[in-house]
């Protein structure tokens, strides 16, 4: 029903070198005229049923329970039927410009005509995407996006797979590059089962909740992974290190890799950026997740034998292994060597290699330890001690933590290696220095942490974390909770669980849930 | 706020008083009539429906904690999907399930209260599934993925809303299966009828559940339904919350559960299930009896030999008569399984409200009968002493499980099958020079055992097989072997005593020292050291008083004589 609305005018246009028409002045429904209204998050979400009010910085959204702010900066766009589009001039300039009929847009001034049919256009598109949108929402309506590669099918709305499917066609390609991969143009490209939350994938992919993703790597293989909206970063990692799997398949689809070097391998190309404007990937970056684990353990004194890595399987391969990959591939002429020996290990004659579960041949331990040092031509194991050597002062001096949220990362990775008192430490250390900077879940993970979760900073955790994701049924309510037990905060605290209700009306149950989950 | 859960309080105090316990052998007689169902139908008059039953499907118990589930059927048939890519086949067995859901403990959340001083609060989760779908998604877990596959139809069926959702199931599950849902909207309680079934088999299994679909009707209850959880909690048969020093008044609360629980058992028997009781175990069966005799039978002797054995350990507790369900084959134990309480799917059913085993088709030396061992060990262990259980060093726990599990009680002299498997590995280790001392393996700590085990060393295994050497006829030869896991069980029994007390001196300082410094956070570095150092304790206090005569030549002698041994 969407596009059947009779558009009027949008408060936020598309990015625009001059001024865009200001909010101010657009003008909510006037009384009576409650008409529809559509809300466009940056991280995918649509909601149809507030009242919608821009403001300077923020949209203000009328809930039953009552108004909530939300940042402009968290806004795609918010579309109100029935509403007259305005620009107020700040300028001598633009009030000139303006009183002869011209308003800006898209980085020109235009006819003001001309401009609120290029909106209404846009808008129109819009609609109809979020109708499209809404009514791909459940598995069985799924869309089914064909890109140059792969074969989504997703939940997800389109806007924001978009970056993910660009990354992985970007993925593909590096990696193709990179090691000379072929799909078998008869089977059909790799389907990637995109959920828009974790609850939908967990239910119709059939994933433990410990398990952030996979890859099937039987019958026509598949992918399954979840959109998750408070960290895209993170998603985009999880996405990275499965499809690496489905890469190293087509290396040789009867073999397995061992643990190492498949699992670190994906990490490397796991740790990449994608540019969305270039449209271009950048691997060999630091992967501040795995980073913080060896520098954790290595400061308690804990170093992983080379030998016992390459030889067994373990967890260490996704941390220790992958600084070891990310050594070997920075290192021109080693890469070289190690690419030979990754290939080797399916398609060599020398490689002695045995049958695996799934009757998958594979290559034993002590196998891959033999040819991994016959192809980097290290003679024997004092030579591999050297290596093992020259790899941790590697880790020591190369290898350094990446971006203003590296220790937010860091707070992660401990947190989910059970360290609960070194991630409470690291969430504190980084939101005493980025306060602002970090992610609305950050805050949230630091106060499921804290010991006395309703003192005062509990509560100021919350607070940043629902003035930061407004949205959050989850936030407000445990905000709410706290806040009705104290008595100058009670109607606070009764405000927020209200609007968590609306937002999600089994909050109460969903969020005890997630406590013990 | 510090939050408890209380999911399965066993809530003993309001149980209903009764005078005696139950005859000590044949077929208990207070079981409920019901009302007589006409030919060839299932009728309930407690939850209001009937239908036909369709050919080809046998009625299947439902456990004795279920409260939603008012029926289960399992198909006779099974039917059969291969793989068109890897080749591989999976068997399946339709079922269908009849589940009341009212709407009065639908809406029902959470419960939350709070001590006087507002500290602490129980939540009490009455009711885990707020709809059809989310119980669908909490209970079919581990089974596969699974979507709603077609838009709802709203329909009406003599006079009754009917919602027909269609579910499909593809991914990590065995073989791609369709569920289909048909819920039947009533004012109080939504009966959903769902049918699973092999998705390449589908239009075979509808044909087979017709008549039910056709059939079902709505009919008049008993009595308005009052259901508020789909979990019934005081029924469970596990750790008795009685005050054990108080032998009399844990006797009667024994007795009293042990009536309830036999009788709820008996009364939500399908037509053509048995109930027996003879000796110390209640069996209930649709196996054959010839099958049901020897497993009670076994079962009675396998108690025995724990009392003769091991009976030190349990300070004169009444054990209750565990009831032991015995499904006809693989199909029905599976079905019977998978119920709609959280967390049982399909699984090993731990010693909760009754033990449950089925005859498998390798017959009295199959699995079956060895995981049902386990249930008897685990039971008489949580039942005569349970603080033990949980202090027992893991090696011991697991290898007496290990052992009990391989043997057969035929007559009351077991028939011992020793663990060949573990006598292989252990002559391996021995080989590769890889064995622990004894007198080091007896002080080992957990944590110290698990640091080992990533090596070559395999002290856990190492552990199982001294217990299989330390139960075995071979002890009699050596005079340090003969009766020494009964002297170091003893002995760790006096001391779990004594440091019980002293681990609660320590964690009631170590919280009042918290309480002064960093709170929860100091408190739970301090309980964690405290536990440490008490399970040292506690193994060097039970070695001292085991050992306290070994030389270091008596100890050479046992290692070697334990190494000979198998």
């Amino acid at each position: 029903m969407l596009n059947a609305l009779a558009i009027g005018t949008i408060a936020l246009a598309s990015a625009t070198a001059l001024p865009r028409p200001t909010a101010p002045n657009a003008p909510g429904p006037a009384p009576g005229d409650e008409g529809r209204s559509i809300l466009i998050m940056k991280d995918g979400r649509i909601f149809t049923e507030f009242g919608l009010e821009q403001k300077t910085d923020h949209v203000e959204v009328t809930l039953e329970a009552g108004k909530v702010e939300v940042d402009n900066a968290l806004i795609e766009i918010v579309l109100k039927e029935g509403q007259e589009v305005t620009f107020t001039p700040q300028t001598d300039e633009e009030r000139e410009k303006y009183e002869k009929g011209f308003v800006p847009f898209n980085g020109r001034w235009i006819k003001k005509k001309n401009a609120e049919r290029a909106i209404r256009k846009d808008l129109e598109d819009r609609l109809e995407q979020a109708e499209e949108d809404l009514a791909h929402q459940e598995w069985r309506n799924k869309y089914e996006t064909e890109t140059k590669h792969f074969r989504w099918l997703h939940t997800t709305p389109q806007r924001v797979t978009r970056r993910f499917m660009d990354s992985s066609d970007a993925y593909y390609d590096i990696f193709k590059k990179d090691w000379g991969i072929k799909r078998n143009k008869r089977k059909p490209k790799l389907s990637i089962n995109f959920y828009n939350d974790a609850s939908e994938y967990q239910q119709v992919a059939g994933a433990g909740a410990g398990a952030l993703a996979y890859f099937m790597f039987l019958g026509d293989y598949d992918l399954n992974a979840f959109y998750d909206r408070l960290d895209p970063d993170f998603t985009e990692q999880v996405v990275f290190h499965e499809l690496g799997h489905y890469l190293h398949k087509l290396i040789d689809e009867q073999f397995k890799y061992p643990h190492w070097p498949g699992e670190s391998l994906c990490e490397y190309y796991g740790g990449a950026r994608f540019d969305e404007a270039t449209g271009k990937l950048e691997v060999g970056l630091i992967h501040n997740g795995r980073l913080a684990t060896i520098k954790s353990e290595m400061a308690e004194g804990e170093k992983i034998e080379l030998e016992k890595m390459i030889t067994t399987r373990g967890f260490e391969d996704y941390t220790w292994g992958w600084s070891f990959v990310h050594m070997l591939m920075q290192d021109k002429s080693r890469r070289k060597n190690f690419r030979k020996f990754f290939l080797g290990l399916a398609s060599d004659k020398k490689v002695k290699r045995e049958r695996g579960g799934f009757n998958l041949k594979t290559v034993a331990g002590q196998e891959v330890l033999r040819y991994f040092m016959e192809c980097m031509k290290i003679p024997d194991r004092d030579a591999l001690r050297e290596l093992e050597k020259e790899w941790y002062e590697y880790i020591d001096e190369e290898l350094d933590f990446d971006g203003e949220n590296a220790l937010i990362w860091e707070a992660k990775t401990a947190k989910n290696l059970g360290e609960r008192d070194k991630a409470r430490d690291l969430y504190k250390k980084a939101l005493s220095e980025n306060f602002e900077g970090a992610p609305a879940s950050a805050h949230y993970e630091y106060w499921r942490l804290m010991e006395k979760k309703d003192g005062s900073d509990g509560i100021k955790q919350l607070r940043a974390a629902v003035r930061k994701a407004p949205l959050t049924a989850l936030f407000r309510w445990e905000l709410g909770e706290l806040l009705e037990d104290r008595k100058k905060d009670k109607e606070e605290g009764a405000l927020n669980k209200a609007i968590a209700k609306e937002l999600d009306p089994y909050i109460d149950r969903n969020a005890l849930r997630f406590r013990f989950d | 706020m510090r939050t408890l859960i209380l999911t399965t309080a066993a809530a003993l105090a309001l149980l209903p008083a009764v005078s005696a316990a139950p005859a000590a052998s044949g077929p208990i007689a207070t079981v409920q009539k019901r009302k007589k169902a006409p030919k060839g139908y299932h009728q309930d008059t407690r939850y209001g429906f009937k239908f036909k039953q369709p050919a080809k499907f046998k009625n299947i118990a439902v456990r004795v904690r279920e409260e939603w589930l008012a029926a289960k059927y399992v198909c006779t048939q099974q039917f059969t999907y291969t793989d068109g890519e890897t080749g591989g086949t999976a068997n399946h067995y339709p079922e269908f399930m009849v589940i009341a859901m009212p709407h009065s403990a639908m809406n029902e959340g959470t419960e939350v209260s709070k001590d006087e001083d507002g500290k602490e609060s129980v939540i009490k989760i009455s009711n885990p599934y707020r709809d059809y779908d989310d119980l669908l998604k909490r209970t079919f877990e581990g089974q596969g993925g699974f979507f709603l596959a077609e838009d709802p139809v709203e329909t009406e069926i003599d006079g009754v809303p009917v919602e027909k959702r269609t579910y499909r199931s593809d991914k990590l599950s065995r073989a791609p299966l369709t569920i289909d849902a048909w819920i039947y909207k009533t004012e109080d309680v939504d009966y959903v009828v769902h049918v699973i079934g092999l998705t390449n088999h589908w239009e075979s299994v509808n044909k087979l559940v017709k008549p039910l679909r056709n059939t079902f009707e709505l009919i008049e209850k008993d009595a308005p339904l009052r259901i508020t959880s789909a979990l019934e909690t005081q029924f469970r048969l596990g750790r008795l919350s009685v005050d054990v020093e108080d032998k009399r008044e844990a006797r009667s609360a024994a007795v009293k559960s042990e009536k309830v629980i036999h009788e709820k058992a008996i009364n939500k028997l399908p037509d053509d299930w048995n109930h027996k009781l003879s000796g110390r175990v209640l069996t209930v069966y649709s196996s054959d009896k010839k099958f049901a005799n020897r497993v009670q039978k076994h079962a009675n002797n396998l108690l025995d030999w724990m009392d003769d054995n091991f009976g030190f350990l349990g300070g004169g507790t009444y054990l209750r008569k565990p009831i032991i369900r015995i499904c006809r084959d693989d199909a029905e134990y599976f079905a019977y399984l998978a119920g709609i309480n959280v967390g049982n799917g399909g699984g090993y059913l731990y010693a909760g409200e009754e033990l449950v085993t089925r005859w498998d088709s390798d017959g009295w030396s199959g699995a079956s009968v060895n995981r049902l061992n386990n249930q008897i060990y685990d039971y008489w262990m949580q039942e005569r002493n349970f603080d033990l259980k949980t202090a027992l060093p893991q090696w011991i726990d697991t290898g007496l499980q290990r052992l009990i599990s391989n043997s057969r009680h035929d007559s009351r002299k077991p028939d011992w099958r020793f663990d060949v498997d573990l006598i292989v590995y252990g002559k391996t280790l021995e080989r590769s020079g890889n064995t622990i001392d004894l007198k080091d393996l007896f002080k080992m700590t957990e944590k110290e055992m698990n640091e080992l085990q990533q090596g070559d060393s395999k002290p856990h295994f190492e552990g199982w097989l001294l217990v299989n050497y330390l139960s075995s006829p071979e002890i009699k030869r050596h005079k340090l072997a003969e009766g020494l896991l009964g002297t170091y069980l003893r002995n760790m029994q006096k001391v779990v005593k004594e440091i019980e007390k002293e681990q609660k001196r320590k964690l009631d300082a170590a919280r009042r020292q918290a309480s002064k410094g960093d709170g929860e956070r100091e408190y739970a570095a301090l309980r964690r050291q405290i536990f440490e150092k008490m399970e040292k304790e506690l193994l060097q206090r039970t070695f001292d008083l085991t050992f306290s005569d070994f030389s270091d030549s008596d100890w050479k002698d046992l290692n070697a004589h334990f190494r000979k041994a198998f």
